[in-house]
Parts: structure tokens; C-alpha cells; sequence
């Protein structure tokens, strides 16, 4: 009888990579492997990639290397956004045995079991994909709540990011799939569900007829399935007033929103072509904080070059009032802002953000 | 005053995650709010919503302690 492979699974980037983690360690156990911790002795270690920034690319490949030097007899297999944006520079890596794309989860999950029946790169095209290939519910061994990836994708192209070009198409998982997952979880006694998506605020455009996110949440809190309710990030124009009026009268659903603002510049905004201005943030923001008098509002904010930040951020520090909160993009080659034509952004470092507006608490709810 | 310690001496529940502190042994969880409380109290409180009362600290930390006993 063959040994069940040993799989160590380690992960960068958002939380819906997270979920993608657990997403892949629940096929492979299904599939006969044994999970083992990150850093555990292993025959397979996977490494699940992140490609936000040219850092996290960077940081993928070094978390390849050092898979392959910690552990030279295991094999190392490459997933991931980098994996799916970057599939020939990933292949050249002498560290990785195989490099497996996104909603390639069957391909994965050979190249562990059967290595020499898949390609060394197996990588397809993110945005012919259709379906939200990670559907279901996933839990984390530290914590009680439950993540539910609702939504994949993202149609938005602001250019600063990447991610529409690794996720594909932006697509929602059915109503009817959400509650039924909502109401498993709450069975096995998962006392808050946490609704995620790559790009949260677009659940249901794709969904025929459309919903919303607001319809999505209403529908949840009419079955009354779960005593908390928790939605990842939104941006400033998805704040709405139905969405909010019922987080205002909703026990279950958490006072709670991560808004990602990335500027407070009007030119900045437009160059990144974020869906909103300055005026227009402000006025979803101050809604929000009316009708949720105690909810934490978190944010990003994209830092910027060193001069850029200079001309600007005298603005973000008028309009300041209360917290803080802390920054981590930089810069993003093969993005439209990368483009020389387009470039908004210069050299990008990690730094801790100016003041932003608005009353602002630390969060920790970003998604994509 | 910092965002959490508008919430000084209000009533909560801390919904308490599966591990104590590596360091002090506390239970630790997140309010509705997204406020993060240590606590004390029993293992048997892992995975469940337990009603407070907020501590704030002047540095903004959060201590909770439980409004009906274990």
C-alpha cells in the first residue's frame, strides 16, 4: 500500500490565498495526503504565491529557494498569482519541480500524487475561467471563524494591480450555494462567517438576474444562520445605503468595514482609474460613519513615490482626524501603471502611510 | 482618544479564538467591532461568543473580562 505523501503547504499574500491554502489542503486530504505544518519535514512542499507587487513576486520565488534548501529532498511545487502571471520565469526556477496555475486544483493535486504523469507548467488563461473553482467554506486550525469566498475575479483593471490578470473574470458563487454553505457552518458550530471575495463589492453583477452584495447580506440575515456576519473589504462607491442601513439594523452583521481607499488625491485617484473621487469617498464615508456610529473603518492607502508623496500628502494630512493606518503596496510592473505611458507611480516602497481621512480604526479584513 | 478607547467600560462579546497567547496564556478574541480582547478564562470558552466588559489601556490595549462567570 503506498505511504500517504507528507504535504507542507506554505502561504503568501491575502487572505483569499489563505482560503486557497485551505482550499488545496482539504482536495489533498481527500485525496489521501497527510497535511503536515509549513516548516514539518515533508515529500511535498507547496508554495502558494502571491504577485500583488514586485516585492511579493520577489518574496515568492525566495519562499522556492528556501522550500528547496530547508527540505532538499522534498519536491516543490509552485501555485499561486505569481505561478498564474508569471509561468515562464517560474518554470526557470531551478528550486520548484512544477509550476500549477490557478483553478488547476485536479493538476495540483497529481503533480503531488503522480509528479511524472503533469507538465513541469501547467498554467491556463485566468480570464476565460467562469467558475469560482474554490467554492465552499474554509476554517483555519487558530481561528473560530469561518472564511467564505463568494466571489473570484475582478473586472475593475485599476493600474496599479495585477490581480484581474492572475484571478480571471470577476464571478459569484449562486445565493442559493452561499446560504447552504452559511447554514453548514453554522451547524458545525461556527459562530461568525466572514464573506470574502477578491473583489467583494462586484458579487452578482455576473449572476443572472444580478443581485448585490447588499441583496446577498439581506438574504443571509433574513435566515438568521449565524450570529455574526462579516464582510471583507469594499470600496468607497460600494458603500451603499442599503448595504448600510441594514449593517445599522442587523444584529449579525458586524460594524465592521475595511475601505480601501488607495489616494486621497482626485488625479492620483483618476490615474489609477478608481471608480470614485476624493468628494465622493468622503460622502460614502460619512454615510458610513452616520448610520455606524461605532464600526471600525480600516483602509489602505497606496503610499507613492517619494516625490509624488511629497506633493501629496499635505492633502491626506489636512483631512485627517483620528487613527492611523498602515500602508503596505508598492510598485507592480506589467500593471497598466507600470506602462511607461501610464506610469502614476514611480519607486514604490513600504512605508508607514501620512494620516488618512476620515475616522479610521486598525483592520485587518483586506482581501485581493 | 484612540478608536478603542471610545470603548472604554462598554459591554461587549469577545468571540475567543482556539489559542492563548504564546506569552501571557490569555484567551484573546475580536469584538463585533473588530476590537482585539485578551481575557481570561476557561479553554472551554474556544469557539464561543462570550459576553464582556472593555478595559482600555492608555497604549489602546483591550482586557476583557467576562460578565457572568465560567
Amino acid at each position: 500500500m503506498m505511504v500517504a505523501p507528507r504535504v507542507a503547504l506554505r502561504t503568501l499574500g491575502c487572505k483569499v490565498n489563505t482560503y486557497d491554502t485551505a482550499t488545496i489542503a482539504d482536495r489533498l486530504r481527500a485525496a489521501g495526503c497527510e497535511i503536515v505544518p509549513a516548516d514539518a519535514p515533508a515529500d511535498v512542499v507547496i508554495v502558494n504565491s502571491c504577485t500583488v507587487t514586485d516585492a511579493a513576486d520577489a518574496e515568492s520565488r525566495r519562499f522556492a529557494r528556501r522550500a528547496r534548501r530547508e527540505q532538499p529532498t522534498a519536491r516543490v511545487v509552485l501555485t499561486g498569482c505569481y505561478a498564474q502571471t508569471r509561468p515562464a520565469e517560474a518554470g526557470a526556477l531551478p528550486a520548484v519541480d512544477h509550476v500549477i496555475g490557478l483553478n488547476r486544483l485536479e493538476d495540483l493535486v497529481a503533480a503531488v500524487l503522480r509528479p511524472t504523469e503533469v507538465p513541469r507548467v501547467v498554467v491556463g488563461k485566468a480570464r476565460r475561467e467562469r467558475s469560482v473553482t474554490t467554492s465552499g467554506a474554509r476554517t483555519f486550525s487558530e481561528q473560530t471563524r469561518a472564511f467564505l469566498k463568494v466571489q473570484e475575479g475582478c473586472d475593475l483593471f485599476c493600474t496599479f494591480c495585477i490581480v484581474p490578470m492572475a484571478r480571471g473574470a470577476s464571478r459569484s458563487l449562486a445565493p442559493r450555494e452561499v446560504l447552504a454553505e452559511v447554514e453548514a457552518l453554522a451547524a458545525r458550530g461556527f459562530q461568525e462567517v466572514v464573506l470574502t471575495g477578491v473583489h467583494l463589492g462586484g458579487y452578482g453583477r455576473d449572476l443572472e438576474p444580478p443581485v448585490d452584495l447588499a441583496w446577498l447580506v439581506g438574504a443571509l440575515v433574513e435566515q438568521d444562520l449565524v450570529p455574526r456576519l462579516r464582510l471583507s473589504s469594499l470600496d468607497p462607491h460600494e458603500l451603499s445605503e442599503p448595504l448600510l442601513r441594514l449593517m445599522a439594523s442587523a444584529v449579525a452583521l458586524c460594524p465592521h468595514l475595511h475601505v480601501p481607499l488607495q489616494a486621497a488625491d482626485d488625479g492620483v485617484l483618476r490615474r489609477m482609474r478608481r471608480r470614485y473621487d476624493r468628494a465622493l469617498a468622503g460622502e460614502r464615508l460619512a454615510m458610513a460613519r452616520e448610520y455606524l456610529p461605532d464600526a471600525a473603518i480600516g483602509t489602505d492607502l497606496i503610499a507613492g513615490s517619494r516625490a509624488r508623496a511629497r506633493r501629496h500628502s499635505s492633502r491626506r494630512s489636512a483631512s485627517s482626524r483620528r487613527a492611523r493606518s498602515p500602508t503596505s503596496t508598492s510598485s507592480r510592473t506589467r500593471s497598466a501603471a507600470a506602462r511607461p505611458r501610464r506610469s502614476s507611480t514611480g519607486s514604490f516602497r513600504r512605508r508607514p502611510s501620512p494620516p488618512v481621512p476620515g475616522a479610521f480604526a486598525p483592520s485587518a479584513s483586506g482581501s485581493g | 482618544m484612540t478608536f478603542a478607547q471610545r470603548f472604554d467600560g462598554a459591554s461587549a462579546e469577545v468571540l475567543v479564538e482556539m489559542t492563548r497567547h504564546p506569552e501571557t496564556g490569555e484567551l484573546r478574541g475580536y469584538t463585533r467591532n473588530y476590537l482585539r480582547a485578551r481575557l481570561d478564562g476557561p479553554d472551554t470558552w474556544a469557539g464561543r461568543l462570550v459576553p464582556v466588559r472593555l478595559a482600555v489601556g492608555p497604549d489602546a490595549s483591550v482586557r476583557a473580562t467576562a460578565a457572568l462567570p465560567a
